[in-house]
């Protein structure tokens, strides 16, 4: 039953614009990959563009440019839309084993095609959708949204979601405990390894003879960001040649460049804005220590996300510095595989870049720590066979709900 | 002098794909979110630039662009348009912005209160009986 070879929809109904790279975008991508590595036949649905391998199925539906000046209205409108579509091309690639959907508000529709289908629905929670509105957005049609995720809830065999804290929360909110299951991210030691050739980028930025504390990721809120920028004079004033080197772009720009330029450090540190992925390992690993200052929520609530710049931190084999919230307090041990520092403190995350830099030896040990760690427990092949090892053990209990 | 508003994307990389020139512009980086803060939005519009433009990766997925045109309609400049990485470029017109893009607008709000009325219902029914089928 095993070896059998599965057919997998992954249900993507989130609008990402223009970018089409981004934290879902590369999980979603990276289980592909990896199931299709594994022989399994992969189908993909989408309102947005997308990097896949080839050979993956792709079935292509845009939103409506009509209803996409209130965001609200033009996800009500795809939860219907896309519901249309799927019933006409779904019963063309039956069987399907189970549907992969990341979850997104106000949309219901792969519930309701897992109930027509009888197909067994796999949700990726990445956060309680009301919550998320509330807490970092605007929340509009508040019982809408929390209907569609209960149903969503309801009807689902499996809730993947990334961290002990989140499922906490998604508890809280009345998602049934016993479907959920922890998967967190990963990353692809194909692409985020030791052995990068960045050899011209350092010269091209200006960066030889640098010390270059370096950050990849969107910058919100949660990613702690602001405090990050805040630690460059108090490393300055021990480092004169340090560059900090942001990789990305997010709603907290304006703030960073703010601080950067209030701090008066603009030479030390660049901001490349959104690269493509594919840039990405080559400006980390020109880095001599790579920085996760994550942050608890404003409400209280713990740092629940499960940052994949954290493994591929792991994959490139760098010192890391990273706080104590969340999951990072539990995939880093303080001085065994990162240097982890109390949240929110710029001065404890300048302090430990200068440990870092001092420590030439300290910060070999935790590198290689990391690394090992990160390519035994921690890459998308990992979490894949989870996906996988989910599906056959409910196959095998025979306890899918239809 | 001009005026970048930059929703998304990269400056330098939507300047060559226009052919302009960089240093004939002031740039402000902002986000969607800002375009619904009308306060900010006229702060950085009521100076006297030339022209407005807002810049984005690509046009063919850009939210919000009637409230762009609108921004540059109250603007004293009323010039400018919407520019993106790919070379592509909405121009700014006065009367067409008033007599197609707003009406389009309001269009679309009557429309969207439709679905809204139809998602409650139907959202409703899912899940009060629906689900418990």
């Amino acid at each position: 039953m095993e070896d059998k070879k599965l057919r997998a929809l992954f249900w993507r109904i989130d609008y990402t614009g223009a970018l089409v790279d981004g934290g879902v975008s590369t999980t979603v991508r990276s289980l592909i990959k990896e199931l299709i590595k594994e022989g399994h036949d992969v189908f993909y649905f989408s309102g947005s563009r997308a990097k896949l391998p080839s050979n993956v199925k792709k079935y292509y539906l845009p939103f409506n440019r009509f209803y996409r000046n209130f965001p609200e209205i033009f996800a009500l409108h795809y939860n219907f839309r896309s519901l249309k579509f799927a019933k006409k091309f779904l019963p063309k690639i039956q069987p399907i084993d189970f549907i992969y959907h990341p979850v997104h508000d106000l949309n219901f529709s792969a519930g309701i095609l897992k109930r027509e289908f009888k197909i067994p629905l796999f949700l990726q929670a990445d956060g309680v959708q009301y919550w998320i509105k509330k807490n970092w957005g605007k929340l509009f049609f508040a019982t809408l949204v929390r209907w569609a995720e209960e149903i969503l809830w309801t009807l689902s065999d499996r809730i993947f979601t990334f961290s002990t804290q989140l499922r906490n929360l998604l508890v809280e909110f009345g998602a049934p405990e016993e479907k959920i299951c922890i998967n967190p991210c990963g990353f692809d030691p194909e692409i985020f390894h030791p052995e990068i050739d960045s050899s011209n980028l350092k010269e091209r930025l200006g960066l030889q003879k640098k010390f270059i504390v370096g950050f990849s990721g969107t910058f919100e809120l949660y990613h702690g960001i602001t405090y990050l920028a805040k630690s460059i004079k108090y490393v300055v004033h021990r480092i004169p040649e340090v560059v900090f080197l942001f990789v990305g772009d997010g709603s907290f720009r304006a703030q960073l460049d703010e601080i950067v330029k209030q701090d008066n450090v603009q030479k030390n540190s660049i901001i490349t804005g959104f690269l493509p992925f594919e840039e990405v390992p080559k400006y980390l690993s020109i880095c001599d220590v790579l920085v996760s200052p994550g942050i608890n929520n404003p409400d209280g609530t713990e740092f629940f996300n499960s940052p994949i710049k954290n493994f591929e931190y792991m994959g490139l084999r760098k010192p890391i510095v990273a706080t104590a919230v969340g999951q990072q307090k539990e995939i880093f041990q303080n001085r065994w595989n990162a240097l982890l520092v109390e949240e929110k403190n710029p001065e404890a995350i300048a302090e430990a870049i200068w440990e870092i830099y001092k420590n030439p030896e300290l910060a070999q040990t935790i590198a290689n720590n990391a690394y090992q760690e990160g390519i035994s427990k921690h890459t998308w092949a990992h979490r894949a066979r989870t996906l996988i090892e989910t599906f056959f053990e409910l196959n095998r209990s025979k306890i899918i709900t239809v | 002098m001009k005026l970048l508003l930059l929703v998304n994307g990269n400056a330098k990389r939507i300047f060559e794909a226009q052919s302009m020139k960089q240093e004939d512009f002031e740039i402000i980086k902002i986000n969607e979110k800002m375009l619904a803060k009308p306060r900010k939005m006229f702060n950085y519009i009521c100076h006297n630039y030339s022209e407005i433009y807002f810049g984005c990766i690509s046009i063919e997925f850009q939210r919000f662009i009637p409230f762009m045109l609108t921004y540059i309609l109250l603007s004293k400049s009323k010039k400018g348009g919407i520019i993106d990485e790919e070379g592509a470029k909405v121009k700014f017109n006065a009367i067409k912005t008033i007599l197609i893009t707003i009406p389009l607008l309001v269009v679309e709000a009557i429309g969207s209160l439709l679905i809204v009325i139809y998602s409650f219902v139907y959202y409703f029914i899912w899940r009060k009986w629906k689900i418990k089928n």
